[in-house]
């Protein structure tokens, strides 16, 4: 998985927001919000080929959680960042 | 010639085989009279053949309305063509890699309204990307002066906002039109305020006034009227869809995000749906009045 190229993250009002502002997202017209620790995924993968292992083994290493609940987050997590169209 | 909308200052060269005073009629108010640097620059050239090559590849076509935009780019430089028609821009602006100096090519022989459409774009263009950094917003909505406030209408095309500033002019006392399609925001120190401009959409209201803002309202058609109070996020992804700006130069959208987000902290910002009546008015006036003291 990667994401999309023309999505900006910024933080606003004290909030996590992906906003899409590149030509290629110029008529997304959303804005979405992440919590810390997706914003801290998102960070660590912007630009990079990612799988939901990878995601899991940031999630384990930056917050000592058991693998199992890891992946099932990271999981989550992919899932929804494609249906919004934020991850392709 | 020097104008100053919103206290940025811009310089416009019109060719004398022009008809100068017809088209820069909505910016007499605005005339510059002191000897001050430009912000940006606008130079108007007629021409028999657009110079589209020179404009680089078309990026993509921007369609609102009756209004489309062509964007171009060659190398760091970016050109946008304009029309009122889908076909074909009549005329093209080629913009320095700074932005600050324009060239604006207007073919031979072309309809007044065609080449007003073509400055005046050329012009709302430059100012927005000029002033992006400037605590400025340059915002597409109908503004009213109420009581010494700026009360501002935000809205997709078509969704009523002049006929909801009208209604407010109609039916409530001591109310004025301050500009009906692209007045400008300008946070200065910690007031912000909201300025008429020489764009006003089909309304001819040039005013050189400022007023302070108020109140922001995002408008929505609706079978009932209904209005809410929206919170900071909600307030700022509501102005952010109406500011100007080619928020994929990071350094303008930095600008813009930076601003809107100081400008929601400092005014109600509401969400109306309405019917075009007016009782749509009263309830924003009523909660208006009640909530913003």
């Amino acid at each position: 998985m990667r994401i999309r190229k023309g999505f900006v993250l910024r933080k606003i009002c004290g909030e996590w927001v992906i906003e899409g502002e590149g030509l290629e997202q110029i008529d997304f017209n959303k804005l979405v919000i992440l919590n810390t620790s997706a914003a801290y995924l998102w960070e660590q993968v912007e630009e990079k080929e990612f799988s939901v292992e990878q995601l899991a083994d940031l999630l384990i290493k930056r917050y000592g959680i058991a693998r199992e609940l890891a992946v099932r987050d990271a999981a989550s997590l992919c899932e929804q960042w494609v249906k919004v169209g934020l991850v392709e | 010639m020097c104008y100053t909308v919103a206290r940025h200052t811009f310089n416009v060269e019109v060719p004398g085989d022009l008809p100068v005073n017809a088209l820069m009629q909505s910016y007499q108010p605005f005339a510059e009279t002191e000897a001050k640097v430009p912000l940006f620059s606008l130079q108007i050239e007629v021409c028999r053949k657009l110079p589209l090559e020179q404009a680089g590849g078309l990026v993509r076509r921007f369609d609102d309305d009756a209004a489309f935009i062509w964007l171009y780019k060659r190398g760091d430089r970016y050109a946008f063509g304009f029309s009122n028609h889908i076909d074909v821009p009549m005329s093209v602006l080629i913009v320095d890699p700074n932005f600050r100096n324009g060239k604006l090519f207007v073919g031979e022989a072309q309809a007044l309204s065609l080449l007003a459409f073509g400055i005046n774009n050329s012009l709302m263009l430059l100012f927005a990307l000029n002033t992006a950094r400037l605590n400025t917003l340059l915002i597409h909505a109908s503004v009213i002066r109420y009581r010494g406030n700026g009360l501002v209408f935000l809205g997709k095309s078509g969704t009523g906002k002049s006929t909801h500033a009208r209604l407010w002019l109609e039916n409530v006392e001591d109310t004025s039109l301050l500009n009906d399609d692209n007045p400008v925001i300008r946070l200065e120190d910690d007031n912000v305020f909201v300025y008429g401009s020489p764009w006003s959409g089909k309304t001819p209201c040039y005013k050189n006034e400022r007023i302070k803002l108020k109140a922001i309202v995002r408008l929505s058609q609706a079978p009932m009227n209904r209005i809410v109070k929206l919170n900071r996020l909600e307030a700022y992804a509501s102005l952010i869809s109406s500011c100007s700006c080619m928020k994929w130069v990071r350094s303008m959208s930095d600008g813009v995000c930076d601003t809107v987000e100081k400008v929601i902290g400092q005014c109600g910002c509401y969400f109306l749906e309405c019917l075009p009546d007016k009782q749509a008015a009263l309830l924003a006036l009523h909660t208006v009045e009640t909530v913003e003291v």
